[in-house]
């Protein structure tokens, strides 16, 4: 916990010192490389066994030309990585290979969208609990799923995802929100607009789920916490990611083509995306 | 002002003694004129007080001329001459280490009672203008010490006692804001704070803003390096302890100041009797200026600007001719707090409300029974609470501490030539902690985005009870220029239930009157933090790090009992660390379940290293030379030796001053040190759950900051006026504006870095009245 508020402070003092800007660091918001926005998976928690869940990668080459990419995704039991364990399943007993090949379904201008999507099917109940206790079974165990995409000159991209598996018991899993739209002051972003808008996501009723947390202390009520990231592929945007009921400003590019692409996170694995060619 | 001062002695003498006029012996008469009127004859009383402190100046010669008559000052400046013929004369006072004092007086026949004030000014004035009674207390050679009037006026430092140490020899440079004092290739956190020798949670406001007591208040500050003695425990590095000093029990005194960050004051005197007391208290203005800088930001809401204040207060007792009691109270808080307006760009669970608000107390009861014998009897308790609060969005850390720390030990002569302590230093907490927050995993000094981190929840109260017991012996043989310190501590940890003994020996060989050569060496043992034993965020399993020392030295004065001259101390030091907690990324099974490792005591290492510190008094010039030459690395299960993340091979520090005429005082410190280790990040994952790429780290610590290099220069200047002074300063921190880095931020994927630099030129200005 020392280490938590250290890194707490540290980080807010330094955003004070230097106005929480990056300098000239590439801006997380822009798509100007090669690079994963997102993965969602559908369902993000399953119970043991559950096969059939789709798992679709966002990808964005929007300086790429169209170039050929592959990708690799594979698939194992969470080794801990939250606690410092490498986010790969490289030698890791549950490691299995999950689909690999050429990237399809990226379009110009952009060359970003959803990728081809990957079958993931979730271990059985006695490999993916085997040692558990109570409460990680109910909380889910983590099913690690990691995305390689890459180009032909050597530019490369690793993504992971974990889909939770937990106890059949538990019958109000996590599902994902829903994205219904982007809205520019108000209305439907259709086109590009003239001026700085104000950009805001319009979320699904029911998207941020109630849910129980189970730990030695019992069981505590939670409701999850929307945020919604920012992606353009030209123009200025004030904030790359607001909460789900919060705006933020995009000053467009003079000309288009342009995109926008928002992506719906509760903070428990689920997501949703809404992207706009403008 | 002086022209006016005969005036005021005309007013005020004392003149009276018609008795001995009409006594007088009348002169011949040398015509048949009538006879003039016999010389009256008068008592001249009066006063000699320093200009300035109005402190009296005992046991001076004060004249009179013409005739030359001489008074001695009694203990209250007071000097009397009788039998003073009318007329105009002239009180001169010469002492040694303060200016001339001629001043004229006129005699005459008129008031009586009245007592006339001299003000004699001190050539130079020290940093504090007050009184400093008893002598050091330094039973132990490794112990190095600066007193209130080398740390207040130390450039660079803001007159701040521990910042002042971190010029001395074997301290590592602090980067980051911080400035926590890193002993001899240790960790920051095997550093541990005293206040009148009972622990305080922290010793800086804001992490090394400055220290939590007004430096005026304290006496001395003691650093304890490799092979501390056995009074002292639970603390791999080694310690620093604030001394708070007397107060003045002969007249009530103070100052007031304030300066860029700051204001506040000071007053002290005497309740009766030999009892005395002073009080303190700081505030920080700080915050109203960044406010009005930080106004009409776009990415945050300054809701509560950073502040801080402080107060501390003692009073002294002298019970009888044995017993003395001091109580002191010492309470610090500092809050801030703002809105994100939105989630940082690094870490998006850094977002929404950001509140840390940190408060402590400390009420130190201390009593001192010192027999004729020799026989020394030292009873001291801490008694208090802590509380620290931050909230990150919806995440929290809530810990609220009572605390009670006691010591006491008896000293005194089992034979002739052998002295002996027996001492207990305990400590009993008691913590209601409540969080809700990520855990952070740091490697390689590294720390992952808090948003990666699994939330834990976790509410609880804990005691634990850190009990110690300590027997140091002195034995210097008849004739002999040895003197040896068999000694041991034995410690108990509640939270890892252990006890381990801990034997310390040092020695020492007197070369002669003005070379010493000095050993020590010893077992240390640290409890492990809190979350470290903590049996759901942590692992109970873990067991107190510890750590060997030992260290040999040197120290040479080349003054050969004059005030005048230079002294060198050199010295050697090693510390093996063994059984040191780092973080796990395991698994392990626990009650038959799988549950994550999170801590071990896997982390070994070791920190060596040459000191040498140089010191000159040459009036009007003062200053040191300190240098350390150090390693110190570190080894993890599965990686090979590494350097440590605060390895800094070379650190010089450069310190001089030159007071000048009518009390200027031009200082300077020069410092250089090698730049810290740090880990390459070779790429980032993402981490599509939650946001945020996870660093690919190279080898530990394969790289190094390029080195620190800053100069800072300090201006003082006083005025002194009869009775108050004015003291005005001016204190640049990095001079030639050297871009020193202190960091690295790197770009959302890790694909590029930028350094973060430290202070610009950084100019401080500060006045302050004395009364």
């Amino acid at each position: 916990m020392a280490t938590w508020a250290r890194v707490s402070v540290l980080a807010a003092v330094s955003c004070l010192a230097a106005g929480c800007s990056d300098d000239d660091l590439p801006k997380f918001s822009s798509l100007d490389r090669l690079r994963v926005l997102t993965l969602v998976a559908n369902p993000p928690e399953a119970d043991p066994g559950t096969a059939g869940i789709v798992l679709t990668p966002w990808v964005s080459d929007a300086k790429g030309g169209g170039r050929a990419l592959t990708y690799a995704a594979e698939g194992c039991l969470d080794p801990g990585v939250s606690f410092g364990a490498a986010p790969t399943c490289e030698g890791q007993p549950t490691r299995a290979i999950l689909a690999g090949g050429t990237v399809t379904g990226l379009a110009a201008p952009h060359y970003t969208g959803a990728a081809d999507a990957i079958a993931v099917t979730l271990p059985a109940d006695a490999i993916a609990f085997a040692g558990r206790g109570a409460n990680d079974r109910h909380n889910g165990v983590a099913y690690l799923v990691t995305y390689l995409v890459q180009a032909a000159d050597g530019a490369s991209h690793r993504a992971f995802k974990r889909v939770l598996i937990s106890a059949p018991a538990k019958t109000q899993k996590n599902q994902n929100p829903a994205f219904v739209d982007i809205l520019a002051d108000g209305a439907s972003l259709a086109s590009l607009p003239g001026g700085a808008s104000r950009l805001s996501a319009q979320v699904g009723a029911g998207s941020a789920e109630h849910y129980a947390e189970q730990s030695a202390a019992g069981a505590a009520a939670r409701i999850e916490d929307l945020t919604v990231s920012w992606f353009v592929s030209g123009g200025d945007l004030l904030y790359d990611r607001t909460e789900a009921d919060q705006a933020t400003r995009w000053a467009p590019p003079g000309v288009g083509p342009a995109l926008v692409v928002g992506v719906l996170r509760d903070d428990r694995g689920g997501v949703a995306v809404v992207a706009k060619s403008l | 002002m002086r022209s006016l001062v005969p005036l005021a002695l005309a007013a005020l003498l004392s003149v009276a003694s018609p008795a001995a006029s009409a006594q007088a012996p009348v002169p011949p008469s040398p015509s048949p004129s009538p006879p003039p009127a016999p010389a009256a004859a008068f008592v001249l009383e009066g006063r000699l007080l320093e200009r300035g402190t109005k402190r009296p100046v005992a046991e001076a010669a004060v004249f009179l001329l013409p005739g030359g008559a001489r008074a001695q000052t009694d203990a209250a400046g007071r000097f009397i001459f009788e039998g003073v013929l009318a007329g105009e004369h002239r009180i001169v006072v010469n002492l040694t280490g303060y200016r001339r004092l001629e001043e004229g007086v006129a005699v005459n026949a008129g008031r009586s009672g009245s007592i006339a004030v001299l003000h004699v000014e001190r050539r130079t004035y020290a940093g504090l203008e007050a009184t400093v009674i008893g002598k050091a207390e330094k039973r132990d050679d490794t112990t190095r010490s600066l007193k209130t009037e080398q740390f207040l006026t130390l450039p660079g430092a803001g007159g701040d006692p521990v910042k002042a140490v971190q010029n001395l020899p074997g301290v590592a440079r602090s980067v980051g804001g911080t400035s926590q004092v890193i002993i001899q290739g240790s960790s920051p956190r095997d550093t541990s704070y005293l206040i009148d020798d009972q622990n305080v949670p922290l010793v800086f406001h804001f992490g090394g803003l400055t220290s939590v007591i007004t430096p005026e208040a304290i006496g001395q500050v003691d650093y304890l390096s490799a092979g501390y003695g056995p009074e002292y425990g639970r603390a791999l590095g080694g310690l620093i302890g604030l001394r708070t000093r007397q107060p003045d029990a002969e007249r009530v005194k103070g100052f007031v100041f304030v300066d860029t960050a700051k204001a506040g004051g000071l007053i002290e005197g005497p309740m009766g009797g030999e009892s005395s007391y002073w009080l303190t208290g700081r505030y920080s203005h700080l915050g109203l200026i960044l406010r009005a800088v930080l106004k009409d930001q776009e990415q945050f809401d300054l809701t509560v600007a950073p502040s801080f204040a402080d107060a501390a207060g003692l009073a002294r007792a002298r019970l009888s001719d044995t017993d003395e009691f001091r109580v002191l109270a010492v309470a610090s808080h500092d809050q801030l707090e703002f809105l994100l307006k939105a989630p940082l760009r690094s870490d998006p669970a850094v977002r929404g409300n950001f509140r840390n608000e940190t408060s402590f107390y400390r009420l130190i009861p201390q009593w001192v029974r010192a027999r004729p014998s020799g026989a020394t009897t030292r009873v001291s308790a801490g008694l208090g609470q802590d509380f620290i609060r931050v909230d990150v969005g919806g995440n929290f850390f809530d810990l609220e501490t009572w605390t009670v720390s006691q010591r006491a030990e008896h000293e005194w002569s089992p034979a002739p030539r052998w002295t002996s302590v027996l001492g207990v230093d305990n400590e009993f907490v008691h913590a209601d902690v409540g969080l809700r927050l990520p855990n952070v995993h740091d490697a390689g000094g590294v720390s992952d985005p808090i948003s990666a981190g699994d939330l834990q929840s976790r509410s609880a109260r804990s005691d634990s009870a850190l009990a110690g017991a300590y027997w140091r012996n002195t034995i210097k043989p008849e004739g002999s220029k040895w003197t040896f310190s068999p000694s041991a501590r034995v410690d108990h940890f509640s939270a890892t239930d252990e006890t381990i003994p801990a034997p310390r020996l040092s020695a020492r060989f007197d070369e002669n009157e003005f070379v010493h050569w000095r050993a020590a060496g010893g077992l240390y043992a640290q409890p492990p933090e809190p979350q470290e034993t903590d049996p759901e965020i942590g692992n109970s399993s873990v067991k107190a790090p510890l750590s060997w020392h030992a260290t040999l030295g040197r120290e040479q004065d080349f003054r050969r009992g004059s005030s005048r001259g230079w002294t060198l101390g050199t010295g050697a030091f090693y510390r093996l660390f063994d059984r040191l907690v780092i973080a796990s990324s395991r698994t392990v099974a626990r009650d038959g379940v799988i549950a994550p490792e999170r801590y071990n005591n896997e982390g070994r290492g070791d920190a060596y290293g040459a000191e040498l510190l140089l010191r000159a008094d040459l009036a009007p010039y003062a200053g040191w030379v300190s240098y350390t030459l150090s390693r110190s690395t570190r080894r993890e299960p599965g990686s090979a030796r590494f350097p440590f993340e605060f390895d800094q091979t070379h650190n010089l520090n450069l310190v001089g001053a030159r007071d000048f005429e009518n009390n200027w005082k031009l200082s300077a410190r020069a410092r250089f040190v090698t730049g810290n280790p740090r880990t390459p990040i070779t790429g980032g994952v993402f981490d599509a759950d939650n946001d945020v790429y996870l660093p690919v780290r190279g080898a530990f610590f394969s790289r190094r900051s390029p080195p620190f290099f800053q100069v800072d220069l300090r201006v003082d200047k006083k005025w002194i006026h009869e009775t108050w002074i004015l003291w005005a300063y001016l204190d640049v921190q990095n001079v030639t504006n050297h871009r020193n880095q202190e960091g690295v931020r790197y770009a959302y994927d890790y694909s590029r870095e930028t350094r973060v630099t430290g202070l610009p030129v950084l100019p401080t200005f500060g006045v302050r009245g004395d009364f």
